[in-house]
């Protein structure tokens, strides 16, 4: 029988971002390796890895393709070895560090925030990464002056699954291996054996040349926190790695509000906002001689999210993907309002604390600053994502409770007044003359039942408040409780047949009328509750809660 | 080039990956597309047909919706064991149509080939010898109606732009063409797009994914 001659070791290895296999998140991954080759490039200067000691850097990025060239075969080890010391570093201060992430290293609080993300996704299991048992604290910079800065807290890091994944990569003699590895969820999120009595069998496995950039995938992707269970996982669609290379960074949150997102689709949007924000990336589209039409090039996102699920309450599971749409103009101008009418807002409240007993009893007081998010933006974060009216579903903000916190929606919706009347009032964010003119007479028609109100109760504020707060209610009930077009029609022309002359109907009644048909009614019911949620009449009618309610 | 119009009242076309939260390719992956075809004509050995070359034509756009369900995750023999059942989400699309365009002018194995046994299918169903419900993905996600994409069937669609899975170096899509159905080390896959096509013209067969296996 002839001796079998085994193929030499390779001595490069090219990954293709549109090979056979490569998915969205292979493809985010190798984003990723090309952001951290550029990362080394730029801040290991002189000591680089080179081809064999010489002048040629051990790879090469393309627009399409990352090359790692190792010179010999069996200097595989080596290279890879140092790529993956230099991607997954902890800092001294317990925090993980992915340079390809960014251009300058961000302050701690931030990376303590992408850490506390990172442990909702890629990092959840207990057996992936090495957590300190007590939580250390860290301070976000003071957003003004006598404003404490916003405290995160997480558990320092000695050490995760990715800093010892270049092992996989190698053989005994340093040579890069041929065979398929598997895949599991911390490095591909989703990704599980399907039956663990046959484990060998059923797990995932994939060739070397997917496998390192599904590694990537932990630079190459964004994760962060909703809250200390829920978090969301985006994961940019990457068509091109040079220009990749300035998106990543430029997708980093760079503030303590930008570090709090609402829910998936609000994580997509808020990215590609930043995105088209970034100066540093618009002077680069410039200076490559492309047409520079704003969002046009901003990458599509597919977001998913992670959270407790009953039949698995000890893992954070995946339960649900969105995508966002690549850069539409249109899309992000009207998420860029809601960003600024409904922003992360930080709060300061006052904490006092006491110690010892009786006589000896001292108490202090101290501030402490927290972010509070928005009820609202999140809503309009996933009807823009998914094509539909930015105002639809608004009914479930007045019926729904919210998980997180076991309350109704509703109660935060005095909170976001101010930001609903500036968003109506913005003639940009309607797609049609109706819409407006819904919430418009609505409005006009509460006018008249809070000045008949208090011109019935003017000798008795008390019952004038009393009667105010009741009206608000009625309308409130009248439509979130309205399953049909009929219940619908006959809870608005009710308010309408009450409250007098409305000269806004007058005028436009034609243009209303579509918002009342068969097709339209749904959309009309969630617009008559915004213009009852966004209505600013005198402050008798609406009382503007204070920051210390919240 | 034949054509095969199909269509599915619920299906889900699981990417391979997604193996928690089962999500949904937007249309049926070519080898799919292939074990419907072998099983429509009732063939049982999958290698059968290598060669051939399938791709899907999405005519509408199925709305996506999401449903708890059961999956079997064996944790333990026997089968039957408790615990090993778990619910998961899953991702449904509702009102799939579809046109399968099939070419077998590249196929290895012997006569007759896949075009020709579909078409017999269609001339002559009491030929064909095969058993279970017809599906397009799952056993459960059952096809409607299939029709030979000729005569008034094409002049019914005639004019209707479809998107169909062709192969393009820059695709941003990445399906199987032949699945490994226990691990993943077998799975083959081929890179393409979704691009807009009048129908019923045929694409050109050389941008039709091929079905290759493994060695």
């Amino acid at each position: 029988m002839a001796k079998v001659t085994k193929a030499p070791a390779p001595d490069h290895l090219t990954m293709g971002l549109f090979g056979p296999g490569m998915s969205l998140l292979h493809r985010a991954g190798l984003g990723g390796l090309a952001c951290t080759l550029r990362a080394m490039e730029r801040e290991q200067g002189d000591r680089v890895p080179t081809v064999s000691g010489g002048d040629a850097l051990a790879w090469d990025v393309t627009e399409q393709t990352v090359s790692l060239r190792f010179g010999r075969p069996e200097n595989a080890a080596e290279l890879l070895k140092r790529l993956f010391a230099f991607a997954f570093t902890v800092r001294k201060d317990g925090l993980i560090s992915l340079p390809g992430q960014y251009d300058i290293e961000p302050p701690a609080a931030i990376l303590a925030d992408l850490q506390s993300g990172l442990t909702l996704t890629f990092l959840q299991h207990g057996k992936v990464r090495q957590l300190a048992k007590e939580s250390t604290t860290v301070i976000y910079d003071p957003e003004g002056e006598g404003v404490p800065g916003v405290v995160v807290e997480y558990r320092k890091c000695s050490g995760f699954k990715h800093q010892d994944g270049w092992e996989l990569f190698v053989d005994k003699k340093g040579c890069l291996v041929r065979d398929v590895m598997k895949v599991d969820g911390p490095i591909s999120p989703g990704t599980v054996v399907r039956h663990v009595a046959f484990t060998a069998d059923t797990a995932v496995e994939d060739v070397p040349e997917r496998m390192l950039p599904l590694y990537f995938a932990l630079v190459g992707c964004l994760s962060l926190p909703v809250n200390r269970g829920v978090a969301a996982l985006l994961v940019p669609d990457v068509q091109n790695l040079l220009d990749f290379v300035f998106d990543r960074p430029a997708m980093t949150p760079s503030t303590a509000a930008q570090c709090q997102i609402a829910n998936a689709a609000d994580a997509g949007l808020q990215a590609q906002w930043r995105l088209r924000r970034n100066p540093v990336r618009a002077a680069r589209m410039q200076s490559r001689g492309r047409q520079l039409v704003r969002g046009t090039a901003i990458p599509s996102c597919h977001v998913m999210t992670f959270t407790p699920t009953p039949w698995a309450s000890q893992q954070k599971s995946r339960v649900a993907t969105i995508t966002v749409p690549e850069g539409d103009d249109k899309l992000l101008d009207r998420f860029d309002r809601a960003l600024t009418h409904l922003p992360t807002r930080i709060v300061t409240r006052t904490i006092s604390e006491s110690t010892g007993r009786g006589k000896q009893k001292v108490t202090t007081e101290r501030r402490e600053s927290f972010r509070s998010d928005s009820v609202v933006r999140p809503l309009i974060a996933e009807n823009l994502a998914l094509g539909r009216p930015w105002y639809a579903g608004f009914r479930d903000l007045m019926t729904k409770i919210n998980p997180a916190t076991g309350n109704p929606f509703r109660d935060r919706l005095p909170f976001e007044r101010g930001g609903l009347h500036a968003m109506i009032a913005d003639d940009t964010m309607w797609d049609t003359a109706g819409e407006r003119i819904v919430v418009q007479a609505v409005h006009e028609a509460l006018r008249g039942r809070y000045a008949q109100i208090a011109d019935e109760n003017k000798k008795n504020p008390v019952a004038m408040r009393n009667r105010f707060g009741g009206e608000y209610d009625r309308w409130r009930l009248a439509f979130a409780g309205s399953k049909t077009a009929d219940q619908f029609r006959r809870a608005l022309c009710d308010l309408f047949s009450r409250a007098g002359r409305n000269q806004v109907l007058q005028k436009q009644w034609a243009d209303v009328l579509p918002m009342l048909r068969q097709n339209n009614w749904q959309h009309a019911r969630d617009l008559a509750l915004l213009a009852l949620c966004s209505y600013q009449g005198n402050r008798t009618e609406t009382t503007e809660p204070t920051p210390d309610q919240e | 080039m034949l054509g095969v119009y199909v269509t599915v009242p619920v299906a889900c076309f699981r990417k391979g990956m997604a193996r928690e939260y089962l999500e949904t390719e937007p249309l049926p992956p070519p080898a799919t597309c292939y074990g419907f075809l072998l099983s429509f004509v009732g063939e049982t050995d999958r290698r059968r047909h290598v060669g051939a070359r399938v791709a899907p034509v999405l005519l509408n756009k199925p709305p996506t919706s999401v449903v708890l369900r059961t999956v079997w995750r064996v944790k333990k023999m026997p089968l039957g064991s408790p615990g090993n059942t778990r619910p998961d989400y899953q991702q449904l699309l509702t009102d799939v149509k579809l046109v399968v365009w099939l070419d077998s002018s590249a196929e290895s194995g012997t006569e007759p080939t896949l075009e020709a046994r579909v078409r017999a299918a269609f001339t002559h169903p009491s030929s064909v010898n095969r058993f279970g419900g017809l599906s397009l993905g799952e056993s459960t996600h059952l096809v409607d109606e299939v029709s030979l994409l000729e005569g008034k069937k094409a002049d019914s669609i005639s004019g209707q732009v479809g998107r169909a899975f062709l192969l393009a170096p820059k695709g941003r899509l990445s399906l199987p063409v032949w699945v490994d159905h226990v691990g993943s080390a077998g799975t083959r896959y081929a890179t393409g797009s979704l691009e807009e096509m009048t129908l019923p013209t045929p694409p050109s067969a050389d941008r039709l994914p091929i079905i290759h296996h493994s060695p």
